[in-house]
């Protein structure tokens, strides 16, 4: 009887957790568990990665050095690169307002630390909420490009869903081609992605890359997600499917930034 | 009392290590599940109904950690623990070895259950199915240490 009463009231929760989840909210028992048991993850995840950190460098403390000083002259250069990039998306926006169009999306970089990581769900939870900003469907990109999309939000937390899921669609361009052939990209597993054409002869090849289109309120053009490995036809469909091999490896990921 | 304290703080830590060490300590796509762990060994010292609560309770809050649907978490989780429950009454001499063979088991009928209730697509069904069964594994070996840590806490019959 206690069993069956459990079960249903886990189906019960469910529900209600996806109806807050449409709204693009986190339900309040999710809420109140992330709440209650994040000072053991923040401790116990520190302490798991400093130990990482520290057996590594202590092994390999010469090639960390060498590659600290090469990291910092890179960082130099990037910080006169983004202040031009920067300068030319404010004239761009300039351009677009005085067009009457929107400015272009993700402009905003909020910085976030990965809190938890499920594969099976191809989740994430990062460190960023409503407070700094994050909303529902803004892309969250990492050094290596686009990872993911904002499913829902609380007020520190959000839940992020990787691009791997097969629960996110999103359009996607081919970047090596004039002009870029797009498609629908989705996840098809944990490790390679779906990106299927309507054109059944979209000029796409192995090795191409592949990014954002653009085509959306929140997620900005030309965004790195990963590169062409297999390329096939759908005859039924009348489409062409790409197998693209995603750039990010969630392992090597301890931040990522929410473009909003 | 004191068994009740000590399964509501093994809960809490389980929870929290879940979604940040058990991604770290993870072996190829093997994860340890810390709250299966603490369910099957707890369900050893722990009545049915006990034993079924715990399972519910750790189901809700690896739901809510990952942000996942709790049905196939809750629903997976409370039978798992209804099962440890059981062999509580079957009174079996209890050790480390026990412990193992019953995480394990609850590990790969858990999984099975996650399965049939939240399916993976197709293209990732035999992964999925390689991760319970290695889960399995993992979880019986953690929770050898972690039933001989528990055992003087709440006086084990064995």
């Amino acid at each position: 009887m206690l069993l069956i009463a459990l079960c249903a009231t886990g189906v019960f929760l469910a529900r209600f957790q996806n109806a807050a989840r449409s709204d693009g909210r986190v339900d309040p028992v999710t809420g109140a568990v992330q709440t209650a048991v994040s000072p053991v993850a923040r401790v116990a995840g520190n302490t798991v990665r400093s130990t990482g950190d520290f057996l590594f460098g202590f092994t390999r403390a010469r090639r960390l050095a060498v590659e600290n000083r090469r990291l910092h002259d890179r960082l130099a250069a990037m910080a006169l690169y983004g202040e031009s990039v920067s300068r030319m998306q404010r004239d761009l926006n300039a351009l677009r307002k005085t067009m009457g169009l929107r400015p272009v999306p993700g402009n905003i970089k909020v910085p976030a630390e990965i809190l938890a990581y499920i594969p099976r769900d191809n989740r994430l939870t990062i460190g960023a909420g409503s407070a700094k900003g994050v909303r529902p469907g803004q892309p969250v990109v990492s050094g290596v490009g686009m990872i993911g999309t904002v499913q829902s939000v609380s007020k520190d937390r959000a839940q992020v869903l990787l691009l791997t899921s097969r629960a996110l669609t999103i359009g996607a361009i081919v970047m090596n081609r004039n002009p870029s052939p797009a498609g629908l990209l989705r996840g098809e597993n944990s490790n390679t992605l779906s990106l299927s054409f309507n054109d059944p002869k979209a000029p796409v090849q192995i090795g191409d890359n592949v990014a954002t289109s653009g085509l959306s309120e929140h997620i900005p053009r030309g965004i790195s997600i990963g590169k062409v490995i297999q390329v096939h036809d759908d005859i039924a469909f009348g489409q062409r499917i790409a197998i693209v091999d995603p750039y990010f490896s969630i392992g090597e990921l301890r931040e990522v930034v929410v473009l909003r | 009392m004191k068994a009740l304290a000590a399964s509501l703080v093994c809960l809490w830590l389980a929870a929290g290590c879940q979604g940040t060490v058990a991604p770290q300590v993870a072996i190829g796509t093997v994860a340890p599940d810390f709250l299966l762990i603490v369910v099957g060994v707890l369900g050893i010292f722990a009545s049915r109904p006990g034993a079924t609560l715990g399972g519910f309770a750790a189901g809700l809050l690896h739901a809510a950690v990952s942000g996942a649907n709790m049905a196939g978490y809750v629903v997976s989780r409370t039978v798992a623990g209804f099962l440890a429950g059981w062999y509580h009454d079957l009174e079996f001499e209890t050790g480390a070895v026990v412990a193992l063979i019953t995480t394990a088991f609850l590990t790969l009928i858990a999984g099975v259950l996650h399965t049939l209730i939240a399916p993976p697509p197709p293209a990732a069904f035999v992964g999925t199915l390689a991760a319970t069964i290695g889960g399995a594994v993992y979880n019986g070996v953690l929770a050898m240490p972690f039933y001989l840590i528990m055992r003087p806490i709440l006086r084990a019959k064995g």
